[in-house]
């Protein structure tokens, strides 16, 4: 038998440096000398001690992404630590050797941190120890396809037999070692006869350690190791509980990182789960012993040690000893929702096109349905023919249309597993954003969420079934709008949704919301006797219309409106409001009045309504002096 | 002219309903031209003395009453009640008291409909706002509901105090409402009363009320939609703009002048009185002082002391004058229940001056002998109740003695007083960053960048913390955040209470103000702050709790049962010379307001000879005197190397004590008198201002006057601005000479005790931790140098305090169980219990003897070495002790029980010293063994470090190194961004300064590391030795968790 495992030391450091270094590439900002800063945190931009980013770095310019691991490896020489827990607490979660040297410890407070301003702090990102461990798991893969992926950063790999194809032990741990390497990051390797001694050796050894334990000699090469080992392997396993089973749950995935590809951590330190604290009072009982390192653990009596310790020190001392044998965890890769088709000939019109797509959306559902998901998130990336000169002089609207690839998201407001509803949607889209230019190939990824089960109350209006009602609005949304203003109205407001009444003191103001606002059960209160406060009906103008109105004493006298002055006869009011004031442009200030004019014979309103008095509502905008007419009487 | 008076307001004291403090209130007020006001906060009087005293200079009249929330048929509503006579005030005050102590504390309390009807004499009833009853009753059931109600509020308090309220902010609703009530008045013929419901002062202050409605509702400004002020009408409006906006019903504005003229009380006439003492047999209470001073005196003073019997008649005199006697009584009983009960307890404040308290037992402080100024305890014009503080062991002894007074004085005639805590730079930055909607992070940046040090920078302001958390004060939502934590500075928040103030009342505290619960069980709280209580003439006894009375009480019981000596703290040997030695050289660990580092380097240049000596040590190191700047030039007096001079010559005898320099409070007060002419009154007043937290604007009026009186004088502009300079520096804190000389004797009594009976005032301090400046490592390492031996925990013999073994001065200090960390005290009572049956035999005996010990107990019991002993002569080592600890505390299950262990010695090696270190430091916070330092001297010496004591020879100027375990580190607001750091090793302590430029080089080995070397110039003046820092190192010495005193 034989394994082998990869260690990546701060892993949540290197896991961060590896995107920042993707980031940075992406960005193609390479020129720049300081890195922008992507967490918060005052003076947290990469800095060396000659405040320079390495000018080799500097002279790659937008390289392709097989320089990451350079560039990672570049930025390693910086003092960088990463911060975790709640916002008001942040605490150092991790950090790497320079910053160690420069005197960062663990726990230290956010506050404590920023003391030391040569070193660069980072937002702990949960999606960057993904990718990372990702990347760790592609590259163990390549090597076998029995692997356990023990804890982020950590990976074990049965081997057995791999040694005719790669040469000696040394040599297989040494390409283990190099593979890590070249997908940006650094680890420590070991290979031993069973997975433990392999894991103890790979946690124990230097940086960029490789160690190789020949069959019988485990006891020995494991003796001066730190006992401590021990509790620092169980909190990561703990940890790794708690993170991949909990915090991330299916559908919400990112970076293409599919949290089905790490198995729900497991303690397989031979007890069930949940024993981090037992490992952490052995491990203080056996310090409290003067027994550091594994060692003198192997070589205290068993019998007595299992009277004191029970049946898991015993284990420990087995583990110390390398006699511990047990089968991998293995590391299943998830699928991916996700079908794409090239093809042989260019598609300009929509109708072929939705064919591509029906069928690969058809496939793709039947990939959740048989794993009980859905999905309320669809991604099409189109592949576009463009044929043009480059050195055409392009404006900025011109450049986007020969941009080579296309892109639309389609959310849903529940998850569903109907593809024929999907299509439809996607079709609509489609044809009210059609692409730029022929398609050559088409992906579709489908992001995977659970299937919601509801039952509406029994005494609950019926509603339309959401996603059908998400298809009528597809279809309305595809029919009004315009050009200036696309889906909005002036006041940027959604055109097509439902109408919601805004909690605030601001009259009418009100909003479109593209999803169904939550139903709320409204308490039901006794009927009032009789309502204190008279109701009158009033035809509201929206837009408000604005008036010419002359004053008397404050007081409104005049009114010119629909090019007509006419008399005041009666006013009640000021009726005032104001808010938003922390806002300078939402605030408002209105005086209200309600006036009772007369109309002169021959006015249209005398001729349409067939009166001669009306009672306006008019108010008088504070910010501009203007007034406006709000509405009308009936 | 428009006669108009608001009858209804609400201040910033309605806990987040109302905008403005009460004083800005009566400000607008009078700004406005209006004569009365009347302050109605909710369920309570909390602003009502600050809104009444501000009125009061102002000359308006300030009405007192409450916003009652009620519960009817109908649900709650807040009935606005006014206080029409002194017997109204009373109902209202016991009905508050009643409703407020049913329910537990932050609970909001309602009183219900019945209650209200049978405390309804003598109030006003108005029909309220939009929250009042009317409104209510019109919002659910209609016209008919709002003319049953009126129909009840008649019944309840009759058709003349029933008013008819009308408001009109501009709101469609209201005025519906107004019509409605308007036809509804006419109909029950009920007068109509127009109020503006304020709830601040200016229209501008609508801002703040937004803020904390949403602070109330843990809510965003932008999200809080409704709940928000609709508009901003609710300020203090001026009776023309009033007369116009009811033009239409003239009858509701005159109304409320005429209301006005008929509220007849006031809080002038509280109708508080201080509770009569019972005298024994019917006598009268002055004769019975009389007679117990006059026998107090001859304990105290001996029979032949003519001046002191001269003074104390002289006293006892003003008292009956005064009619006080019954105060000195009550005081003195509360003296006597502590004597009484072993409570150890001591007089402070201006009581101190008093010759009649030394003689009653109250003070310690001969008052006779040292010449203490009367006039401050007590003076005739004044027309002032005396002010006595009572230091008392602070804990359970405390609390005896609190419980005492309500048992004596009934639950309702005693309470505690109430603290009001306000809004400050950090709690605003951080509740208006909630509101405005800012992330977490971003709050917490700011709010921790609002003076997390001590020291306070020149520049430490507002704006200057915004600009360095990256906030442009140019952009408008942040401007306006900025404005609204500044405005928000001093506004109330919540009350809590106060740490010791205790009030009194003769008949029942509940119609004097009312009582509210606290949080502690067994207490209640009045309303009112004690600067309130002061200010309306309620008479506070303080009770305040001290840790070194404790060590004193504790130290005098083990020299009973160690020394067979008894020590009478009143009967101390003055002035013995062998208690100044010490303290003269600076060696002062563990005593009494001596200790720290600022006071440990002015002792050896004060040289303390006699009792007066530490009198103004104790003032001294205050931040009044140190920024004021009179420390030095006092020093260099002292030493001689300065002349003795006056700021002027008519102050000669007033400052002559203190060589010159105005050290105590008393001193700056007759200054005034004398300089400027004030009254005993004026000099009263300024001494408030001094001590006051609201003293800025106080102390700009002084300044002006204290001038003005100056001028008078003609005294010389550059004296005046060094008097003022004096006087204005006392701002920052000042002691005065009678509570510093209480203090002294407290000190006193700690270095005597120190001194002489070291053992047990070490045990004693150590008993009574935390207290203090220093560790209890520190304060066991001290006491070895000086000569204690100290014994380790130990299984077989330690209790749970640390005690004395052996008897006379050759006793031994034993570390009690208190000190194993993580061990319950229930746990050691019970070991204790357990070993006083029958002793254990071994470790397994004591496992199962004792199961209220954990593993994790009995694994720390070993680690630390208490189990060595336990097996009787055959001397165990610790680990021997872990490894059968581990088993003995295991259940092992019926397979292995019997299982004979085939090697029956442990596997294990011995601890080492490093390891002793380690588990001693973990265990205990300390070694009772060799200092650390000790182990690595050998080797330091080799490279050139010296030692603590070495550097004490070291002269001035030369460069040293030393090294140690760091034990405080401090940077005081007076010293400029310096840091002091002490460091110990185990022939004493080693003071380093640190620049603030050395201290941002390497900020982690000045804040972080637990043992340093410091590179340096020696200054020796004066005795006094620093290390001026030049380079800081860390130092690897051993990885025992020592610790620091930092940053206090």
């Amino acid at each position: 038998m034989l394994f082998g495992c990869i260690y990546v030391p701060d892993f949540p450091v290197q896991a961060a440096l590896l995107c920042e270094a993707k980031i940075y590439l992406a960005e193609g900002i390479a020129s720049q000398k300081t890195l922008p800063d992507k967490s918060a945190g005052k003076g947290s931009s990469l800095k060396t001690s000659s405040n320079e980013i390495s000018p080799a770095i500097a002279s790659l310019g937008k390289a392709s992404l097989d320089k990451v691991s350079f560039i990672e490896k570049s930025f390693r020489q910086y003092q960088i630590a990463v911060l975790d827990g709640p916002a008001n607490q942040m605490k150092i979660f991790a950090c790497n050797e320079p910053a160690r040297r420069a005197g960062i410890e663990i726990g230290m407070t956010k506050v404590q941190a920023e003391a030391l301003p040569s070193v660069a702090l980072r937002k702990r990102v949960l999606d960057h120890e993904f990718i990372a461990h990702a990347a760790l798991l592609e590259c163990a893969g390549k090597f076998s396809p029995r692997l356990e992926s023990t804890c982020p950063g950590t990976v074990i790999i049965d081997l057995t037999g791999t040694e005719r194809l790669s040469g000696s032990k040394k040599k297989v741990a040494e390409k283990l070692r190099d593979a890590a390497q070249d997908s940006g990051l650094s680890a420590n390797v070991a290979v031993a006869s069973n997975a433990d001694t392999a894991l103890y050796a790979a946690l124990g050894s230097g940086i960029q350690g490789v160690t190789v334990i020949q069959d019988g000699e485990e006891a020995e090469s494991l003796g001066d190791l730190p006992v401590s080992l021990f509790n620092l392997q169980t909190a990561n396993l703990y940890f790794t509980n708690l993170y991949f089973t909990n915090s991330h749950p299916v559908g919400r995935q990112s970076d293409g990182f599919h949290s089905g590809s790490l198995p729900p951590g497991k303690l397989r330190l031979g007890k069930s789960s949940g024993t981090q604290p037992e490992t952490a009072d052995i491990v203080d009982a056996l310090s409290g012993w003067g027994i550091r390192d594994f060692k003198s653990l192997a070589a205290l009596p068993s019998v007595a040690l299992t009277q004191r310790l029970g049946q898991y020190g015993l284990h420990l001392q087995r583990l110390a000893k390398g006699e511990v044998q047990r089968e991998l965890v293995p590391y299943v890769e998830a699928s991916s929702f996700q079908q794409s088709m090239e093809l042989e000939e260019s598609i300009d019109l929509l109708e072929p096109l939705g064919f591509v797509l029906c069928d690969l959306l058809e496939r793709i559902l039947l990939q959740l349905v048989n794993r009980s998901l859905a999905t309320d998130r669809i991604q099409v990336d189109l592949d576009l023919e463009i044929h043009s000169d480059c050195q055409l002089q392009l404006t900025r609207q011109q450049s986007a249309l020969l941009e080579p690839t296309y892109q639309r998201v389609l959310k849903l407001p529940v998850p569903t597993q109907d593809a024929k509803i999907i299509f439809k949607l996607l079709e609509l889209d489609l044809a009210g954003k059609p692409p730029h230019a022929p398609v050559k190939k088409v992906s579709v990824e489908a992001f995977p969420a659970r299937v919601k089960f509801g039952q509406t109350g029994l005494f609950q209006p019926v509603a339309p079934e959401p996603a059908k009602l998400e298809l009528t609005l597809a279809r309305l949304r595809s029919v009004v709008g315009d050009k200036v203003f696309g889906d909005k109205d002036e006041q940027g407001r959604s055109l097509v949704g439902f109408p919601v009444i805004l909690d605030s003191n601001r009259p009418d103001s009100v909003d479109v919301q593209t999803t169904m606002p939550a139903s709320k059960v409204k308490k039901t209160k006794p009927a009032k006797s009789k309502s204190i406060v008279p109701r009158h009906a009033m035809r509201v103008l929206r837009p408000p219309a604005e008036v010419k109105v002359g004053l008397r004493a404050r007081v409104p006298a005049t009114i010119s409106f629909g090019g007509v002055r006419s008399e005041v006869m009666q006013v009640s009011g000021p009726w005032r409001t104001s808010g938003s004031w922390w806002d300078r442009n939402q605030a408002w200030n209105r005086e209200e009045w309600d006036v009772e004019v007369q109309w002169q014979d021959g006015h249209a309103g005398v001729r349409q309504a067939g009166f001669r008095h009306a009672i306006f509502r008019v108010f008088r905008d504070a910010a501009s002096d203007r007034w406006y007419v709000e509405g009308i009487y009936a | 002219m428009t006669k108009y008076a608001e009858l209804h307001a609400r201040s910033a004291f309605t806990f987040l309903e109302g905008g403005s403090l009460p004083e800005a209130l009566i400000a607008g007020a009078a700004e406005s031209g209006i004569s009365a006001m009347a302050l109605l906060d909710r369920n309570g009087f909390y602003g009502s003395p600050r809104f009444h005293m501000s009125a009061r200079k102002l000359s308006l009249h300030a009405h007192v009453g409450t916003e009652l929330v009620v519960e009817d048929e109908l649900g709650l509503s807040n009935y606005p009640l006014l206080c029409e006579s002194q017997a109204g005030y009373q109902n209202l005050c016991r009905l508050l008291t009643k409703t407020k102590l049913r329910v537990p504390k932050h609970t909001r309390s309602s009183a219900r409909i019945e209650e209200l009807a049978q405390h309804a004499h003598g109030l006003v009833c108005l029909t309220g706002d939009e929250q009042g009853p009317l409104a209510r009753a019109l919002e659910e059931g209609g016209i008919e509901a709002a003319r049953k109600l009126l129909h009840k509020q008649v019944t309840i308090f009759g058709r003349d105090n029933v008013y008819v309220e009308l408001q009109r902010h501009l709101e469609r609703k209201q005025e519906v409402r107004n019509r409605i009530s308007v036809d509804l008045a006419r109909e029950f013929k009920l007068p109509l009363l127009a109020t503006n419901g304020v709830c601040y002062a200016s229209m501008a202050d609508r801002e703040i009320l937004d803020v904390f409605t949403c602070i109330r509702n843990k809510r965003e400004l932008a999200t809080a939609g409704k709940l928000l002020c609709r508009n901003a009408e609710r300020f203090i409006r001026t009776p023309q703009q009033m007369a116009r906006l009811f033009c239409d019903l003239p009858e509701a504005i005159s109304n409320t002048h005429e209301l006005s003229q008929r509220l007849d009380f006031s809080l002038e006439r509280l109708g508080y009185e201080f509770p009569r003492y019972p005298v024994p047999d019917g006598g009268s209470q002055i004769e019975f002082l009389r007679a117990q001073a006059r026998k107090g005196a001859s304990d105290r003073y001996g029979p032949g002391n003519e001046k002191a019997r001269k003074q104390i008649e002289r006293e006892l005199d003003l008292i009956e004058k005064l009619e006080l006697s019954g105060y000195f009584l009550i005081v003195w009983d509360i003296v006597r229940f502590c004597r009484d009960n072993g409570i150890l307890v001591q007089g402070r404040g201006s009581a101190a001056n008093s010759a009649v308290c030394y003689a009653l037992g109250i003070t310690a402080v001969d008052a006779v002998g040292m010449e203490l100024l009367f006039e401050r305890f007590l003076s005739e014009e004044r027309g002032e109740w005396p002010d006595i503080d009572l230091d008392l062991p602070s804990g359970d002894e405390r609390e005896k003695a609190i419980q005492y007074i309500y048992k004596r004085y009934g639950q309702l005639g005693a309470a505690m007083t109430a603290n009001v805590c306000t809004y400050r730079g950090r709690s605003a930055a951080r509740e208006v960053g909630k509101v405005f909607g800012f992330d977490t992070e971003t709050t917490e940046r700011l709010s921790g960048l609002v003076g997390s040090w001590e020291w306070r920078g020149p520049e430490d302001t507002f704006d200057r913390h915004f600009s360095k958390a990256g906030l442009d004060l140019t952009e408008w939502r942040i401007a306006k955040y900025l404005d609204l934590c500044v405005r928000l500075q001093d506004l109330p928040r919540h009350l809590s209470q106060h740490s010791g103030g205790m009030v009194i009342c003769q008949g029942s505290l509940d119609s004097v103000v009312p009582l509210e619960p606290a949080t502690m069980p067994g207490r209640v709280v009045v309303q009112w702050d004690k600067d309130d209580c002061a200010d309306l003439g309620i008479i506070k006894v303080d009770l305040l709790g001290l840790g070194m009375m404790a060590v004193l009480k504790d130290s005098i019981e083990l020299i009973r049962d160690h020394y067979d000596e008894e020590v009478d703290l009143a009967h101390l040997p003055a002035d013995a010379q062998d208690v100044y030695g010490p303290i003269r050289k600076a060696d002062t660990i563990g005593m009494f307001q001596v200790e720290s580092r600022a006071q440990m380097a002015s002792l050896p240049r004060n040289n303390p000879e006699k009792f007066y000596d530490l009198v103004t040590q104790v003032a001294l190191i205050r931040p009044g005197p140190i920024t004021g700047q009179m420390t030095s030039p006092y020093l260099r007096r002292r030493q001689g190397k300065e002349p003795v001079t006056y700021p002027h010559p008519s102050l000669e005898p007033v400052l002559k004590r203190t060589l010159g320099v105005p050290l105590f409070q008393e001193q700056l007060l007759r200054m005034a008198m004398i300089c400027a002419n004030f009254t005993g009154g004026e000099a009263e007043e300024l001494r408030r201002a001094l001590g006051h937290k609201r003293s800025e604007r106080k102390m700009k009026e002084i300044e002006s006057k204290l001038r003005a009186g100056m001028t008078q004088n003609e005294i010389k502009p550059e004296s005046q601005d060094s008097i003022v300079q004096f006087i204005t520096s006392f701002a920052l804190y000042g002691f005065p000479e009678s509570h510093s000389a209480s203090f002294a004797l407290i000190a006193y009594a700690s270095a005597f005790l120190k001194v002489r009976y070291l053992g047990a005032f070490t045990a004693a301090i150590l008993n009574n931790q935390p207290m203090g400046f220093y560790s209890p490592a520190t304060l066991v390492k001290d006491a070895q140098r000086h000569g204690l031996k100290v014994r380790p925990i130990d299984v077989t013999c330690s209790i749970w305090d640390c005690t004395l073994e052996g008897k006379g001065h050759a006793v031994s200090l034993r570390m009690g169980l208190r000190y194993v960390r993580g061990l319950q005290h229930a746990a050691g009572e019970a070991m204790v219990k357990a070993r006083g049956e029958r002793a254990f035999s071994s470790t397994e005996d004591l496992t199962r003897r004792v199961p209220q010990l954990s593993r994790a107990n009995l694994a720390m019991l070993a680690r630390i070495g208490a189990l060595n002993f336990i097996s009787g002569e055959a001397q165990l080592h610790r680990r021997d002790a872990l490894w059968q600890i581990e088993k003995a505390a295991r259940n092992v299950g019926p397979l292995l029980l019997d299982v004979v262990e085939p090697d029956e010695t442990s596997p294990l090696n011995r601890m080492n010293t490093e390891e002793r270190l380690v588990a001693d430091f973990h265990g205990t916070g300390m070694t009772v063994g060799p200092h650390p330092m000790a182990y690595r001297r050998e080797e330091l010496r080799k490279v050139g470090i010296s030692s603590a004591s070495e550097l004490r020879r070291i002269r001035h100027g030369k460069s040293a190194v030393v090294a140690g375990c760091v034990i405080t580190r401090q940077r005081p607001g007076t010293a400029k961004g310096l840091i002091f750091i002490t460091l110990e090793d185990e022939t004493g302590n080693a003071n380093v300064i640190v620049m603030p430029d050395l201290y941002s080089k390497d900020p982690m080995v000045v804040l972080r590391e637990r043992f340093i070397k410091v590179r340096g110039k020696v200054q020796n003046v004066d005795g006094i030795v620093h290390l001026m820092a030049e380079k800081v190192m860390p130092l690897e010495v051993t990885s025992a968790e020592t610790w620091s005193h930092d940053f206090h």
